[in-house]
């Protein structure tokens, strides 16, 4: 692992920020500390993995427009709402704009640390999800623009012998479309290939084979 | 009157007219002596001098008012009509008289005829001129008996008592309007004795005859002896005194009244008497206390309202070090739990845990003392002071509202005399007002900036100036009423408390807008025993 994940605080009250910090220190959780939503912003690196752990009542820049600014910027890290100020309009933004969880002040230690752990824990998975599915997606690159007409088609469960006809191709040129597909992609048999394929689809192959 | 003297002056018409007024001259002398009457010519002379020089209608007419002797000029001026016509019709007189008055003097008359003496006194009636005024008349007749055969009559004297009616009847209202005025009016002797007290002054003290007041000193009507000393002398000096004073009934109970008195001096200058008017205010101090009482009520209300929304900041404010107070101590258990922490790291956690308790606790008491139902008790006060403390109390909700505070505070700032609670509650009211009105404004330009300092004219003056929508001239003329608001959640009172509780301090408050954004409120207090001119000290005896 290149960055050990962290937990990037973000309150207004030193004392709140100072006590934060020494509880992730005392679990040996890396953190990063804030008193303002812009601040964070202004430093924080997306490719670093961990929590936000976010109040919500802000001088300048409120939690809630935090959260906003980093859907806007496609920044998918986790946020913990904490707020002494816990109504439920206010929870049901912060829930629907995609918080992690929200938490009243003051809160159980040890929930906020379990939150956090599940937080990173989601983190964690989602960015080697989203690193496996760039490593096909480069795979799926290399192809030719016929060798992913083949693998569209396959992937749609079309036997050989339609494929062969609807792309007015003999069995043989197929085979070797097909065997050149399966070394590119690096796929251990057709239903790794399907397996390989639906990882990106969506996100890449059919989209850009039928534009 | 002499026998021979009557006939004559009775023939007298039938040979001279005696009107128009003619003053007799030396033409009469002969036509007289060839009458040869020269005895008593000098007296008829003197007589028509006299009569016919005064202002009283003088006759003489027969007692069956049949025929008129003699009547003065003085008749045409009295009863409006000629001589002459009274001589053609001697009853013509009695046609002026006013009907009510009629029967009166026929009767008059009937009875000395009878009597065949003078009628016993004065007889006073009205008569009505034929141009429609009416006149007031005094009339005395005298019988005279006829002799020698001569006729019965009467010789009298008629007044016009017009013009002394008149002002009897002025001076008797007047006398009716001091009696009965709802002001107690008293009358004093230079010296300081009663004279006069009227029917809303005897009730007043308690007393059921004036005479149990007249010839007392004025001195002992009132609740202190020494202090009405000093109105009179004040009186004495400056001609005339006004203000509160506290006065004794007969009873011995007290109470208020508002004394204006004055010297009335005669043409040359000198006191004659003097003369109070007083106004029992116990109704009027009553009714001040009563709405003192119900200012202060509403005040509280007005507290526990702002309390009410300011609890939910409140309880942020509390949250905050709860927080960090359970997390430090936390984070301790867990180092010591691991036999990680080092001493020092500890020793700052608990440090920090206990401080932060020590910050609940200022909360809490800023919070008990904020709605503590404190009677209003009035202190010298630090107006800087109360506007930290209400900033202090407004925290969260400055903080909240992204609210930049500036302050120009004057030091050190004179004192004022006044009710902290209240006091502060003006000022919190004033925040909350700026803060709510830039709730539009963008969030780098709310600026709130409250300054005080002495004004010069014997007060402080605290202004509160916002960068939020301002005041349009309608809603400066409606502000200070109450339910007047803009805002969902409020009342529509802070404003209209706000400005009775300074009103009732002395003070007064005032909103305008600000020539670039916003608008500023400001209040004015006067100086604690300062000579401000705006206060209203109830008594205004010279120090």
């Amino acid at each position: 692992m290149e960055h050990r994940p962290t937990v990037f605080l973000v309150d207004d009250d030193l004392a709140v920020r100072d006590a934060l910090r020494l509880l992730m220190e005392s679990v040996s959780l890396p953190v990063q500390a804030y008193a303002t939503a812009q601040e964070f912003l202004d430093t924080y690196d997306p490719s670093l993995p961990g929590c936000l752990v976010l109040d919500v009542r802000l001088p300048g820049m409120s939690g809630l427009e935090l959260q906003e600014e980093l859907n806007a910027r496609k920044i998918y890290l986790p946020v913990i709402i904490i707020t002494g100020h816990g109504d439920v309009p206010m929870a049901v933004r912060a829930m629907k704009a995609g918080a992690f969880d929200f938490l009243e002040k003051p809160f159980n230690d040890q929930e906020l640390l379990d939150r956090i752990h599940q937080a990173i824990r989601r983190d964690l998975r989602r960015r080697e999800r989203e690193a496996q599915r760039d490593l096909i997606a480069a795979r799926v690159a290399l192809l030719t623009p016929r060798e992913r007409e083949v693998l569209n088609m396959t992937v749609a469960g079309k036997t050989n012998q339609m494929i062969a006809e609807e792309l007015h191709i003999s069995r043989k040129t197929l085979d070797i479309h097909r065997s050149k597909i399966m070394e590119k992609m690096q796929a251990q048999g057709v239903a790794d290939l399907i397996r390989l394929a639906l990882l990106v689809e969506g996100a890449d192959c059919c989209r850009r084979s039928s534009a | 009157m002499s026998g021979d003297f009557l006939p004559a002056l009775i023939n007298a018409p039938e040979t001279t007219r005696p009107c128009p007024v003619r003053r007799p001259g030396p033409e009469d002398e002969p036509a007289a002596a060839e009458r040869g009457d020269g005895l008593l010519r000098p007296s008829e002379q003197e007589f028509r001098l006299l009569v016919e020089g005064i202002d009283c209608v003088f006759w003489i007419i027969s007692t069956d008012l049949d025929q008129v002797f003699y009547i003065s000029p003085a008749y045409e001026k009295v009863w409006g009509r000629s001589c002459q016509s009274l001589y053609e019709q001697p009853r013509s007189w009695l046609e002026a008289v006013h009907p009510d008055d009629v029967r009166q003097v026929e009767e008059a008359i009937r009875a000395a005829r009878q009597q065949r003496s003078a009628n016993q006194g004065d007889l006073v009636y009205r008569i009505l001129r034929s141009d429609g005024t009416l006149r007031w008349i005094r009339a005395r007749a005298f019988l005279v008996p006829g002799e020698q055969g001569a006729r019965d009559c009467f010789i009298g004297l008629a007044e016009d008592i017009t013009d002394r009616k008149q002002m009897e009847e002025a001076l008797r209202l007047k006398d009716r309007a001091l009696e009965c005025s709802a002001t107690g009016i008293a009358f004093a002797s230079p010296d300081g004795l009663l004279t006069y007290v009227n029917q809303s002054a005897l009730r007043m003290w308690g007393y059921a005859d004036s005479r149990e007041m007249l010839g007392r000193p004025c001195a002992a009507f009132w609740h202190d002896p020494a202090k009405a000393a000093r109105v009179s002398e004040q009186l004495r000096r400056h001609g005339s005194w006004t203000g509160e004073l506290v006065a004794r009934r007969k009873d011995g109970s007290c109470f208020p009244v508002e004394l204006s008195a004055n010297l009335v001096t005669d043409a040359a200058g000198e006191p004659v008497c003097m003369m109070a008017s007083c106004i029992d205010v116990t109704a009027r101090k009553q009714a001040e206390e009563r709405l003192q009482h119900l200012q202060a009520q509403l005040a509280h209300v007005d507290r526990l309202a702002t309390m009410g929304e300011l609890a939910s900041g409140l309880a942020h404010e509390l949250n905050q070090p709860l927080t960090a107070i359970a997390t430090y101590t936390r984070a301790a258990v867990r180092l010591l739990r691991a036999g990680t922490g080092d001493p020092g790291q500890l020793l700052q956690a608990l440090e920090q845990a206990a401080r932060q308790a020590e910050r609940a606790g200022e909360v809490v008491h800023r919070l008990r003392r904020f709605v503590a139902r404190a009677e209003p008790h009035r202190s010298l006060l630090d107006l800087n002071e109360l506007v930290r403390e209400a900033l202090l109390l407004s925290e969260y909700d400055l903080r909240d509202g992204g609210v930049h505070v500036q302050l120009d505070l004057r030091e050190p700032l004179p004192p004022v005399e006044g009710d902290r609670i209240q006091l502060e509650q003006v000022i919190l009211n004033l925040i909350r007002n700026a803060v709510e009105a830039m709730a539009d404004t963008p969030p780098g330009q709310r600026n709130l900036t409250i300054i005080t300092g002495p004004t010069g004219q014997g007060t402080v003056e605290v202004a509160v100036c916002d960068a939020g929508c301002g005041l349009t001239v309608e809603m400066v003329q409606r502000l200070f009423q109450p339910f007047q608001t803009t805002k969902p959640q409020g009342m529509g009172l802070g404003l209209a408390i706000s400005r009775s509780i300074i009103q009732a301090h002395g003070g007064w408050m005032w909103a305008r807008p600000n020539p670039e954004r916003g608008a500023t409120f400001s209040f004015a207090l006067p100086i604690a025993g300062g000579t401000s001119n705006h206060g209203a000290p109830a008594d205004r005896l010279p120090r």
